[in-house]
């Protein structure tokens, strides 16, 4: 049990910043975090020292958020992404508009790409480890990070200009 | 390898970097991206987002880390289940309370500048309009719908019920609804004079009546009674059910906790008492039968009367975001 909290307490930083860009907010990041480490406590029985604890605090974090998230904003914002045809989810010219902020622009993404871009691209976790958190298959994953960074393209420019305006498909 | 085998995973695992440990085909994959300008443009660019993403956020993970987050981890599993069965039976009383809609406890927010608004914002409304001193005509319990407006389907509501004060002595003269900066209430003023037989003037009004102001609010967890003064007003604040309620009289303070005490009764009253029927929805933009007629105004049931049809009480985000 202590060795398992002291775990889970050494993720906590890195729960953080994962949280941090699902979350509206600094405060809100925190309040999944703290739903995540309760659930994780409750839960400690289901890891048992197999795998990776951060991919499972990883996981556990993304299914609470998920499952708080209320249900409309998932309707408006966040559905279709396997299925979907990439233009319907190609930003909108008002959306397209270039954001100085990453932050700002990963926003804007579906929140399952959302994830997929933080995992891999910040937290640098593999692909199979980055699957596993999100509790899908590597091939969904990889769908994932592709339709996000592409939007990403459109949504985001360092230098704050205008980025090109690309046809998705 | 051919370049023809360079697939799309192969171009992310690149920029990521996960094929350091793969020098043939990080080889293939270079030698792709210098005969396809196209790749060699997105691979760039996603390498732009990852270096922006780790900018941003990197060093965020040197934050010193809130000791609450520590703590959750040492609470025993059976506070902890307390605190859940707490939790839940303030979500289920206040979903009583709602009556004709309900309410959800939602995320992303900072109790703690909700309230100080709320009551900052409280003071400012009494203090620039004192109770009303006309007594509404047959005041009694009512309801209104506050929508959030986060919930742009309109799915989701709350239902907030003006208490029955008047076995405390109190009676309703004027309800409302306020707005200012950011912070959107419903205001409720009673007056002294009523079942308690005090003596009801304009002066006693404003000595012994009283302003509730009701906030919604979107965490279940209750807190206690606290008090606070500011220039002669005296000012109590709970958080219960659904609500942010602030009592703001010129009572002393004692009076202002004692008549605290008797509307906070009375709203638990409200949120004790069944569902009128259907129970709370979360998914239809229009409100469930209710005992209250909203389009003429009429009570089926003998006590109610509304205070107002379906009020949209707009919050603004940043007051729930942030």
């Amino acid at each position: 049990m202590h060795e398992t909290k002291w775990l889970i307490a050494r993720e906590i930083p890195r729960l953080r910043r994962y949280a941090l860009t699902l979350a509206d907010s600094p405060a809100a990041a925190d309040d999944l975090v703290q739903d995540t480490l309760e659930r994780a406590l409750r839960k400690r029985h289901l890891w048992q020292g197999r795998g990776s604890m951060r991919s499972w605090l990883y996981r556990i974090l993304f299914n609470v958020f998920v499952n708080q998230k209320p249900r409309r904003h998932r309707r408006q914002n966040e559905l279709d992404i396997e299925d979907a045809p990439a233009t319907a989810i190609a930003p909108t010219q008002e959306q397209a508009a270039a954001c100085r902020d990453i932050a700002d622009a990963l926003r804007r993404l579906p929140v399952e790409q959302r994830a997929a871009i933080a995992l891999v691209g910040l937290e640098g976790l593999p692909y199979d480890e980055a699957a596993a958190a999100l509790g899908v298959p590597v091939g969904t994953l990889r769908s994932r990070l592709s339709r996000g960074r592409e939007q990403l393209r459109h949504l985001y420019s360092e230098s704050g200009e205008i980025p090109h305006l690309r046809r998705v498909k | 390898m051919t370049e023809k085998t360079i697939e799309d995973l192969d171009l992310h695992a690149y920029v990521d970097g996960l094929l350091d440990d793969d020098p043939g085909r990080k080889a293939a994959v270079e030698a792709y991206l210098r005969h396809s300008p196209e790749a060699m443009h997105r691979v760039e660019d996603f390498k732009t987002q990852n270096a922006a993403l780790q900018k941003a956020f990197g060093p965020r993970i040197a934050d010193p880390v809130p000791q609450r987050l520590y703590d959750a981890l040492d609470v025993p599993p059976r506070q902890r289940s307390q605190r859940v069965a707490l939790r839940a039976a303030a979500m289920t009383a206040a979903l009583f309370a709602a009556g004709l809609t309900g309410w959800m406890a939602g995320l992303g927010v900072n109790q703690d500048r909700m309230i100080s608004k709320a009551v900052d914002q409280s003071y400012q409304q009494f203090a620039a309009a004192p109770s009303a001193d006309t007594p509404k005509p047959a005041p009694g319990i009512g309801a209104f719908q506050a929508v959030d407006p986060r919930m742009a389907t309109g799915e989701t509501s709350i239902g907030l019920h003006a208490p029955d004060l008047s076995q405390a002595g109190y009676r309703l003269t004027q309800e409302r609804q306020v707005s200012t900066s950011g912070t959107d209430m419903v205001r409720l003023d009673y007056d002294a004079a009523g079942a308690a037989g005090m003596a009801h003037s304009a002066s006693s009004t404003r000595e012994h009546g009283f302003s509730l102001f009701l906030a919604p609010r979107w965490s279940p967890d209750p807190d206690g009674v606290k008090a606070a003064e500011r220039d002669g007003v005296s000012i109590v604040y709970w958080l219960e059910g659904p609500y942010i309620s602030t009592l703001v009289t010129r009572m002393p303070q004692a009076e202002a906790e004692r008549t605290a005490a008797a509307v906070r009764e009375a709203m638990a009253a409200e949120r004790r008492q069944p569902v009128p029927s259907g129970g709370p929805a979360f998914d239809t933009p229009t409100p469930p039968p209710s005992p209250i007629q909203p389009s003429t105004g009429q009570a089926t049931a003998p006590a109610a009367q509304p205070l107002m049809d379906a009020v949209p009480l707009q919050i603004n985000s940043e007051s729930v975001q942030h």
